[in-house]
């Protein structure tokens, strides 16, 4: 269908106009990108994403230090065991007795109920750090990775704040044994410009932990070949780094499973001492990774949701919320964890076969 | 939030992202969409008297009068919103922004719920 230039050719046909596809941004984003465009990145309000035609691109473009993969975090850190279960403040004491050597934590966990409803909408009441103290007694007892996820209205303002609450001061003192980069949404058929500045800034989030002293494990989205091609590069300009990490938990439909094994075993093959921490990802689905499998390590909060709810996540064995008593959630969440700590392991053992 | 290969956002996790801290400071006043994460409530509630056109689901707007916005159902005024809500409604409608509005039922009684909605 032809789309004459007018009032609404830019939501008809956006595409055409996202300014990507004039090459104004290369060497970082190809001029084809732009044709995978589906939303108008005519976004005035700056909802969600800053677009090519956001009149402050520039402010974001300086506070990333350009669109390039330019940069990198210098150290890097190594996992042995496949599974990294992940904890929540409520539970924070049940994971001194998980048999796991590392142990997981996300932002929403080291803040005082961040979150709030309104109007159907997440918003953000107050950032208040919870107690340095409670955080670091964990960490002095296991390898406690603190993983970047959330919300994108509670990752968004935390970055936007991460000056004014002193973020990184925060972060320091709680001892963490490591700290994900930021995970910044990227989404397919959205603006090329949004998707590479949320990656880039999200490199520069690992960088900014680096340099207050924290070792980082930097996050990655790939969506398409593009950004894949893009991560390879760096991961070979950069081959000390030797962990990454990327959050699987919206990737449920075959497409975009098949999306995230791609990407994965794209930057696996790059450099063989790579491992990669998938948050959320489905044991159903690891099966695709193959060869890979022993350099992948899984990260869930699942057996600690199931359990809080009276749940076990063993699926042959049904449970009832009211069978048990108030504290009984303690030894599911204990029993929860190891049952998908072997049952990856059996995974691991049966495909290695 | 995450990443998917096509953009079906999480409709309840919607941001505004603002301006850097440091773009802020250097000078020339805070961008259009600061001004609206900052003055523009998402949502907000008015009490309503009960009436025969106040009923749940009902679907209303505002009307200017100054000094106030009157609350409508079709064309009859239902109730009022207060000085600083009609002064944060008459802010943000010079930033591109309106409020939908439609009247929910709480256990206490009836209200006009009015949800921020950006251009």
């Amino acid at each position: 269908m032809h789309v004459s230039p007018g009032l609404f050719s830019e939501y008809l046909s956006p595409a055409s106009y996202c300014l990507a596809g004039n090459g104004i941004y290369l060497p970082h984003i190809e001029p084809q990108e732009a044709r995978e465009v589906l939303v108008s990145c005519v976004n005035p309000s700056g909802t969600n994403i800053v677009t090519c035609q956001d009149p402050r691109i520039h402010s974001f473009l300086k506070e990333a230090g350009g669109l390039g993969f330019d940069i990198a975090p210098s150290n890097s850190v190594a996992v042995q065991g496949p599974y990294i279960p992940i904890f929540d403040y409520r539970t924070i004491e049940l994971a001194y007795h998980a048999t796991s050597e590392v142990v997981g934590l996300t932002l929403t966990d080291i803040l005082v109920s961040p979150l709030k409803i309104v109007a159907g909408q997440y918003i953000i009441k107050k950032i208040l750090f919870r107690d340095a103290a409670v955080i670091r007694g964990l960490c002095a007892r296991k390898k406690v990775i603190l993983f970047l996820t959330g919300q994108d209205a509670l990752i968004e303002t935390i970055w936007h704040q991460r000056t004014v609450c002193e973020l990184f001061q925060q972060l320091s003192r709680m001892n963490f044994w490591a700290v994900t980069g930021f995970n910044f949404s990227v989404f397919g058929g959205e603006c090329p410009v949004a998707q590479r500045l949320n990656q880039k800034k999200s490199i520069v989030s690992s960088l900014l932990l680096e340099e207050n002293g924290l070792f980082t494990i930097p996050h990655i989205y790939a969506v398409n070949d593009f950004h894949i091609t893009q991560y390879q590069q760096w991961l070979k300009r950069n081959p000390h780094i030797q962990l990454v990490t990327m959050n699987c938990q919206m990737q449920h439909s075959p497409e975009d499973i098949e999306q995230v094994v791609r990407a994965v075993q794209a930057l696996l093959i790059i450099n063989e001492k790579l491992h990669i921490i998938l948050q959320g990802y489905w044991f159903s689905e690891l099966h695709h990774f193959e060869s890979f499998l022993d350099r992948i390590h899984i990260a869930e909060s699942k057996p600690v949701k199931y359990g809080q709810n009276f749940q076990k996540v063993d699926p042959t064995v049904f449970t009832k919320a009211d069978q048990y008593s108030k504290d009984a959630y303690k030894d599911l969440v204990l029993e929860n964890v190891a049952y998908r700590k072997h049952e990856l392991r059996q995974i691991l053992i049966h495909s290695s076969r | 939030m995450g990443s998917k290969i096509k953009p079906d956002r999480n409709k309840k996790d919607s941001v505004i992202i603002r301006e850097p801290i440091a773009a802020n400071a250097a000078g020339g006043g805070r961008s259009r969409q600061d001004q609206i994460a900052d003055t523009c409530a998402i949502s907000f509630h008015v009490r309503l008297k009960e009436s025969p056109l106040v009923k749940k689901d009902v679907p209303v707007s505002l009307q200017k009068s100054w000094p106030y916005y009157q609350i409508l159902v079709m064309a009859s005024i239902v109730g009022k919103l207060s000085t600083k809500q009609s002064e944060m409604v008459e802010t943000c409608t010079h930033l591109g922004v309106h409020y939908a509005g439609k009247i929910i039922k709480e256990s206490n009684g009836m209200y006009a719920r009015f949800t921020r909605i950006v251009q």
